[in-house]
């Protein structure tokens, strides 16, 4: 049945979006999480998400899902606060490498994936009515 | 007689079929709008042409992507054509854009297919209503 399996494939899609958006949420509420300099004490590493498309047995249909989550190996960001307590000698602070910017046009892309494979849903259910009314 | 086997009854039914199809390729291409090196497919655009004339020449309206190869001779191998079950679903070849990761698929083009899919469907689905209520006028009923 066609439309049953788009149902699941546009659900799965939603599914690994939400997963995304939780993602980019743990980004954004550590951002703040700083670190020092000598490593003792390390900041918050940005985390990706990537998807894949893998056969799911159950309906037989290749659906998608979430690859694996992994880390953003870039830079910290090192700014200078000398007030700050995990400051050192020369007053600086490691700051977590998450971008702000990027974490929300990261949350917006996820959104509107979200909002299309909701609405591949809607316009399936209005295929399927359709198609039952015919017995009306 | 309404069966099956009806020129008009058939097409609607392969254009319904079709639709329900394409409506499972394109969910595919959105759930996949962020998967790596996915490449968005779309079905083979069947032959309305060739099935109109058929239905309207009074054989069972064949219903086959345009292109495609046929049995006109019974000594041609069925091979591995794709019968009534199955429309072929193909990476499409007009890529618009192709994001850094490798994937094509645009969220918009894909949604407006979608919109189309589900009006060609209720098109199909309306005029199927008609036909069955004409049938049922024919046999005395509302």
């Amino acid at each position: 049945m066609d439309l049953m399996d788009t149902m699941h494939i546009s659900a799965a899609g939603m599914r690994a979006q939400s997963e995304r958006l939780k993602v980019v949420s743990q980004n954004i509420a550590n951002a703040d999480a700083v670190g020092t300099t000598n490593g003792s004490d390390a900041p918050y590493r940005r985390k990706t998400i990537s998807f894949k498309n893998a056969l799911d047995r159950e309906t037989g249909a290749n659906m998608v899902r979430v690859d694996k989550v992994s880390v953003d190996r870039s830079d910290f960001d090192k700014r200078y606060d000398p007030s700050h307590p995990y400051a050192d000698a020369q007053g600086y602070v490691l700051y977590p490498n998450v971008n702000p910017i990027m974490e929300m046009m990261d949350m917006r892309e996820a959104r509107r994936g979200y909002e299309a494979n909701l609405n591949v849903i809607e316009s399936s259910k209005s295929m399927l009515t359709q198609t039952v009314n015919l017995l009306r | 007689m309404m069966n099956n086997d009806s020129p008009l009854m058939n097409m609607l039914t392969q254009s319904m079929r079709y639709n329900a199809q394409r409506q499972s390729v394109l969910a595919h291409n959105i759930a996949n709008a962020d998967t790596p090196s996915y490449r968005a497919m779309d079905l083979n655009k069947p032959d309305f042409e060739t099935m109109a004339m058929g239905a309207a020449s009074g054989k069972s309206g064949e219903f086959r992507a345009a292109g495609e190869l046929r049995m006109t001779n019974n000594k041609h191998m069925g091979g591995t054509l794709a019968g009534a079950s199955g429309f072929r679903a193909q990476e499409i070849r007009d890529a618009q854009e192709i994001t850094p990761v490798g994937n094509n698929v645009v969220l918009e083009q894909e949604m407006a297919k979608v919109s189309d899919t589900g009006a060609q469907y209720s098109i199909s689905s309306s005029l199927m209503k008609k036909f069955t209520t004409m049938y049922r006028g024919a046999i005395g009923q509302r």
